[in-house]
């Protein structure tokens, strides 16, 4: 029961080491007093890193002022700013504004590529591309270009003005492209138009704090919260739309290019397809699309004129819808039956609506009262 | 006689392994086609390159809950389900593969009870935004406190997202023939860097776009000779691209090929375009190639689940070997004990070599882990005290742990990229493996503990003997415990000084693995203080096992601090019943000892025994 | 040796009481029932909260609900680490006896000791902050998270500003203040801890604001409960009424969710008044030059953050890049940086700062246990073969 002497040492040694330590770190506490210092000059306002505000953080956007009298559409897909600019005699000239990333395949490639779209041969000189203006202390590159053959179906030259303006690691694309006499009586427009292009800068201050009255602190303890999570999964499914299904018809599996789509069968057994589909924009214009239609059914296409003679129109639920009934005049495919196609297009809020029946002739022709029904029940979001 | 009885071990040694071999000679070519081959072509998915067999069998798991979908047609395995929803959307839209148990779910649906559990995604169409709606407002609730509802229809919205996710990832569903498509884009399409003036449609372009939004997994890659993961594509991304820069990767018309070939049932084709891309990404991607094929090997073999139905052959064996032929049943169990640490190794290794890590990566992998080294420490004791106890107790914990991993795996691919900070293999193989050897030795002992209480009170097996090398066990793998779950807390807690300046931050799981080496310290400060006997040793053994069950599943379901996984709604009740059962063996190892069965412990030597025992 | 053993009733001298493995085991049963509340409280009451009250305690009171009156019901963290450390010591001093066979138990409680003292040093004197930097960014001081200060700067000299720093503790007492620094008194007449605050015009039946000048007079600004939440800091406010020799100048609005400060002048001195984190100046700075984000291919999964910072300490002429990644922290003067977070697309970093100057006890200890510990089994362990062997 003899403590060795060692034991004893090495408390009291223990205790003299937190000792020690308690008196070396003491010094450093300021703990809850009021401290006055002095601080080299800071900018005011404070920096929004302080705390509460958060930054806006969205990638450097790009912002414009559209001359007035061009109409805006809706950015979509590849467009970030879309503009539609209309004459007297109702010609359309088309504005548009797209960002790359990078480089976009350099100046000279995209030049080339409007080029390409007037007809024009490609040129190797960048020099004689545009001419470059500054705008916001940048550097953009003004183009002018007017085909040399007339392409327009109004049987005039095309012509189109382009700005490339780089950005914070974006390519930005400003074009204007339309027939030659509308495009040039905007030309000074698109460059008032270019001119009012600049990067933009976030919110800051007051305003944004009032909107985040608890704000996140998007990290603090290292480790898995440095993780952000995952984005959630975008939905399957697109905006609703109402419709009554008229008897016969019965719901097809959602596909995704399909907002609906619907099966309905005629008396000898024949099915036909319905689908509804929407697609941003003019989706590359009635014309074209029809003339896919009428592709699909061995039809020649045709012109602006003969389209808008051959449109029935179908109003419903004020909306005008251009009905086109397309049917083969040789039996095709496998099965070698005339096919026929009934489409409705409604153009409007910026988006095209295509709502399509495709069939045998005679299946189609057996739903087509049906069909028009259904299209007078449909309510479009 | 010797001779014959070594010829019979050798024998039962040969016959399971042969067992454990057998599922690669099931060749099984469905209607055809070689989609065996098919199930070894590498695609990436959350940030690893896996074969798609992965893929398939991860997928089946979380949406239909088992690994075969049965039909009228015959049962169809992960892979022959997942090329369906691939190249013959149609088809696969209406098997019937989503289960619905939760009534409420099939209420909010509007299906009345009796429509049965199985329904088909074509089933769901009429009603995908009931779904995503009900969802929606079920994300706001915090996970703590969602109804069993409200947890199901998050889960069923998950399934829907990643069926419809690889339903399309391939083609967009729907699409008649996808290599023609193809073919037409290489003829026509001129390349432009704005893909809406390359000549394309607007359809086409828009389901391209779509394609490289929904696609669940990345199977095109990169361009030879980079054999960069960041440089893999989904198949959207990549024919986005090829408008662009005009350049279409090989694997593109492959795969349409192949789709187009399958949805058409032309095996020919799908296995002549199968074999042309396979012997491509042979000669650019070997390594690749190699780890796609060994991973899909190791999922045919199923080792872990081999292991399971070994375990309890030994278990019954040793359980035998304590009423009849104890010397002989006793050998076959410990024979087979080390043949199933082999294959349990094996797997164990085989995930390794594949992750390219130490061992215990996720909760999974810690399960599987636990199972291995209570496993090991039972060899030794086997081989030590050649009682069938050692083979018993450590079948029995190896039985439960993948048991217990089987289920973990529902949730997805067990073998996920490292969080940042988790990104060390210094730390996951010093601090994760020893506080993980922790947990196994702590379970090792409480089994054990639960072995004596209840031979001890319901047979009469439990002689003065045993009871004396039991307690030596018990007291052996407790100071085991100890010393890596203490050894393994504080490297723990260097490690989070290291990684974010705290040693210890009071963090849940920090706190379970306290947990476990303060309970260990008390049962050992408890003996060699000479509070407890035998009997109380084995009855403090026994609530390490709800200590350590805690902290290694409790604590994730608080859904709280920073080692959380994820909230185990499931698993909970089935904690709290291993925790009221192991109550109850600790009630019977109280009872007083004319009660028992049993009299292993004659007072007064016993505590003169320990007395020498103990350190103090 | 037989004497030392413990009695069933060791009442009969208190060093035997506080050496006794009764009370080791007594002290380690608390322990985990401490650490197993304390976990569970967290998912009401936030780690931060539950840090304090039941492992930086002495005593945890409960307390039924709506009542006034606690009662003590667990030891703190703090009394029990004292008690064990007392009882090792204790038992040391009176029991053990430095032999061969004893040296692997001695090393193994030296470490918990050490492990025990640093714990308890850590907590008294650590003190964590952090430093968000956006990407150019030069940063001569940290923030503590969940503490805010009341700045009162002086604007007036064209090359520095004179702040005096007014810390959450003394706002909370709600009092006037006066300071040397300053030609005015500052009273507080309201400090809430967490607030919400509100546009006047979306609350039009809210109650007239203590403001009298300045953008407070225009919002609206509630008392909210602090919060317990990890992922969100408390947004504080204080009405602050100055009073100069002149007579008042009015009642101002400050908040740590208006970053804007409020100005003022008197006698020709421009004064600001702003409530923000509060700060740490260090004797050096760091500028942020880059942070990187790695994720793993095809996901969001991070694989990596890295800060790349300049150090620059005009004091000791250091001036050099360093990289800040996971696991790869800098230490400089006795302050460690980590890599904690980031924001705002990848542009701002955030760094943890902790200053602890415990920071290397665990170490020495983890070193001392695991020595301890396998020199004891070992010897276990080679004991028992040998046994068996024979």
């Amino acid at each position: 029961m003899k403590p060795l002497s060692s034991t004893p040492r090495l408390a009291v040694s223990l205790s003299l080491l937190t000792a020690a330590l308690l008196v070396g770190v003491s010094c450093d506490q300021n703990s809850d007093k009021i401290t006055v210092y002095r601080v080299p000059k800071e900018a005011p306002p404070e920096p929004i890193s302080q705390g509460a505000a958060p930054a806006t953080g969205a990638p450097v956007a790009v912002h414009w002022t559209a001359p007035s009298g061009w109409e805006e559409q809706p950015a979509s897909g590849f467009r970030k700013g879309s503009f539609l600019v209309r004459d007297a005699d109702g010609k359309t000239a088309d504005v548009s504004v797209i960002s790359f990333p990078e480089a976009a395949g350099g100046l000279l490639a995209n030049v080339n590529r409007w080029r390409d779209q007037l007809k024009l041969a490609p040129i190797s000189d960048v020099v004689k591309a545009g001419t470059p203006i500054s705008v916001a202390g940048r550097d953009l590159f003004f183009v002018d270009l007017v085909s040399e053959q007339p392409i327009g179906a109004d049987g005039s030259k095309t012509r189109i003005l382009g700005g490339v303006f780089p950005s914070a690691g974006e390519t930005w694309f400003f074009k204007m492209m339309g027939p030659a006499p509308l495009v040039e009586t905007q030309r000074e427009a698109f460059k008032q138009f270019l001119q009012s292009v600049h990067p933009g800068d976030h919110a800051t201050g007051e305003e944004a704090a009032l909107t985040t009255p608890a704000a996140p602190m998007s990290a603090n303890d290292g480790g898995e919260t440095n993780a952000p999570t995952p984005p959630p999964i975008e939905s399957a499914q697109g905006g609703a739309l109402q419709y009554k299904l008229p008897p016969g018809w019965q719901e097809k599996p959602l596909s995704p290019m399909r907002l609906a789509s619907f099966k309905a069968g005629s008396s000898d057994g024949k099915e036909v397809d319905v689908s509804i589909v929407t697609l941003p924009g003019m989706a590359g214009g009635d014309l074209a699309n029809v003339n896919r239609w009428r592709g699909q059914v061995k039809l020649a296409p045709i012109d602006e004129e003969t389209l808008a003679k051959s449109a029935e129109h179908v109003q419903a639920q004020g909306h005008d819808y251009q009905l086109y009934d397309l049917a083969s005049e040789t039996p095709l495919g496998e099965k070698q039956e005339k096919e026929r196609i009934l489409a409705a297009i409604l153009n409007e809020n910026g988006h095209s609506w295509f709502i399509k029946m495709t069939g045998e002739e005679a299946a189609v022709a057996a739903q087509k009262s049906a069909f028009l029904d259904f299209l007078r029940g449909l309510t479009i979001p | 006689m010797k001779q014959g009885r070594s010829i019979i071990i050798w024998l039962i040694v040969a016959a399971t392994l042969l067992y454990v071999v057998s599922p690669l000679f099931q060749h099984d070519r469905r209607g055809g086609f070689e989609l065996e081959k098919f199930g070894r072509l590498p695609v990436l998915l959350n940030g690893r390159i896996k074969p798609l067999d992965t893929v398939a069998r991860n997928s089946i798991l979380i949406i239909h809950g088992s690994q075969t979908l049965r039909t009228e047609e015959g049962d169809l395995g992960p892979i022959d389900w997942l090329a369906e929803l691939l190249m013959k959307q149609e088809k696969a839209d209406q098997r019937k593969v989503f289960v619905i148990r939760n009534p409420e779910t099939l209420a909010a649906l509007g299906w009345k009870p009796d429509a049965g559990k199985y329904f088909s995604f074509q089933d769901f169409v009429p009603h995908l935004q009931d779904v995503e709606r009900q969802a929606a407002l079920a994300q706001k609730i915090d996970a703590q406190v969602r109804s069993a509802f409200q947890r199901d229809i998050i889960k069923l919205f998950e399934r829907l997202t990643l069926y419809h996710r690889l339903e399309n990832s391939l083609e967009v569903t729907g699409t008649v023939n996808f290599k023609s498509q193809i073919e037409d884009l290489i003829k026509n399409v001129r390349p432009s860097p704005v893909p809406m003036e390359s000549g394309i449609t607007p359809e086409a372009l828009q389901s391209f776009g779509f394609l490289a939004e929904t696609g669940y997994f990345l199977p095109i890659p990169p361009f030879p000779p980079s054999d960069d993961p960041l440089q893999w594509r989904k198949m959207g991304e990549s024919l986005l691209s090829f408008l662009t820069d005009g350049k279409m990767h090989p694997a593109v018309p492959s795969y349409a090929a192949m789709a187009t070939a399958f949805a058409a049932n032309d095996p020919a084709n799908f296995n002549h375009a199968l074999d042309r891309y396979a012997a491509e990404l042979e000669k650019n991607l070997p390594g690749r190639v190699w780890k796609a094929k060994v991973e899909s090997v190791f999922n045919q073999l199923q080792p872990f689940y081999s292991s399971m139905v070994i375990y309890v052959l030994i278990f019954i064996l040793a359980c035998g070997s304590w009423l009849i032929w104890p010397q002989t049943l006793g050998r076959y169990a410990f024979a087979l004990l080390v043949v199933v640490f082999v294959v349990h190794s094996f797997g164990l290794l085989t995930r390794m070599y594949l992750e390219g890590r130490p061992p215990v990566t996720n909760l999974y992998s810690s399960a599987v882990f636990i199972g291995w080294g209570a496993v090991f420490l039972g060899i030794f004791l086997e081989r030590f005290f050649r009682s069938g106890i050692g083979s018993a107790t450590a079948a029995t914990i190896g039985f439960i742990t993948l048991l217990i991993a089987h289920h973990l795996s529902m949730d997805g691919d067990t073998m996920e990229m490292m969080r940042a900070v988790l990104d060390t293999n210094g730390w996951l193989a010093t601090h994760v493996v020893c506080v993980t050897l922790g947990y196994a030795s702590t379970f090792l002992a409480g089994f054990l503990a639960l072995t004596y209480i209840v031979r001890g009170a319901f047979t009469p097996s439990l002689d003065r003997a045993t009871a004396q090398s039991l307690t030596r066990m018990v007291y052996g793998i407790v100071c085991f415990a100890t010393l890596f779950s203490f050894v393994g807390t504080i490297l723990g807690g260097i490690w989070a000084d290291q990684s974010w300046g705290r040693f210890w931050g009071w963090d849940p799981k920090e706190n379970g693995a306290l947990l476990i080496v303060l309970w260990n310290a008390i049962i050992l400060h408890a003996r060699w203080g000479g509070l407890v006997r035998q009997r109380g040793l084995m009855v403090l053994a026994v609530f390490g096992n709800i200590v350590t069950s805690w902290s290694w599943f409790g604590v994730n379901m608080l859904g709280i601090g920073l080692h959380s996984y994820g909230f185990m709604d499931s698993a909970f009740p089935w904690l709290i019943a291993f925790g009221a059962s192991q109550l109850a063996f600790m009630m019977i190892g109280v009872l007083p000892p004319h009660t028992w069965r049993s009299r292993p412990e004659a007072a007064k030597e016993v505590t003169r025994r320990e007395m020498a025992d103990s350190p103090a | 040796m037989p004497e030392n053993v413990v009695r069933p009733f060791p009442l009969k001298s208190p060093l035997r009481v506080l050496s006794s493995l009764r009370l080791t085991v007594v002290c380690l049963g608390l322990g985990m029932l401490l650490v197993f509340l304390g976990t569970l409280a967290q998912v009401h009451l936030g780690i931060h909260a539950v840090q304090a009250r039941y492992f930086q305690s002495l005593v945890i009171f409960w307390s039924p609900p709506g009542a006034s009156w606690k009662i003590p019901i667990l030891p703190g963290g703090y009394l029990l680490g004292t008690v064990l450390l007392v009882n090792l010591l204790a038992a040391h001093a009176i029991r053990f006896q430095f032999t061969r066979k004893k040296i692997g138990i001695i090393l193994l409680h030296l470490g918990v000791i050490l492990l025990l003292i640093g714990q308890l040093l850590t907590g008294l004197f650590a003190r964590e902050t952090q430093m968000r930097m956006d990407e150019g960014q030069t940063l001569g001081y940290s923030d503590a998270p969940r503490e805010v200060e009341l700045a009162v700067i002086d604007r007036t000299d064209p090359n520095f500003d004179q702040v005096v720093a007014i810390p959450e503790k003394v706002l909370g007492e709600q009092r006037t203040i006066q300071n040397p620094a300053l030609p005015f008194t500052l009273k507080i007449r309201q400090f809430m801890p967490n607030s919400r605050i509100a546009r006047r015009s979306d609350a039009p039946q809210a109650p007239p604001s203590p403001a009298t000048i300045g953008f407070g007079t225009s919002l609206v600004v509630a008392e909210a409960p602090r919060t317990v939440r990890d992922d969100e800091r408390d947004l504080s406010a204080a009405f602050v009424e100055i009073d100069s020799t002149q007579g008042p100048l009015g009642t101002w609005l400050v908040s740590n969710a208006l970053p804007n400060p409020q100005n003022f002048t008197l006698d020709g001195h421009n004064y600001s008044l702003v409530m923000r984190q509060r700060r740490f100046y260090k004797q050096f700075a760091l500028t942020l030059l880059d942070f990187e984000h790695d994720r793993y291919a095809g996901t969001d999964i991070p694989k990596n953050f890295s800060s790349r910072v300049r150090l620059i300490d005009f004091q000791r002429g250091e001036n050099r890049e360093v990289l800040i990644s996971m696991n790869d922290p800098l230490r400089h003067r006795g302050y460690t940086f980590y890599q904690s977070g980031f924001d705002n697309n990848d542009k701002t970093s955030i760094l943890q700062v902790v200053k602890n100057p415990a920071m290397l006890l665990p170490y020495i200890a983890c070193g001392l246990v695991a020595l301890g510990l396998l020199v004891q089994f070992s010897m276990h362990l080679f004991g028992f073969v040998k046994k068996r062997k024979r």
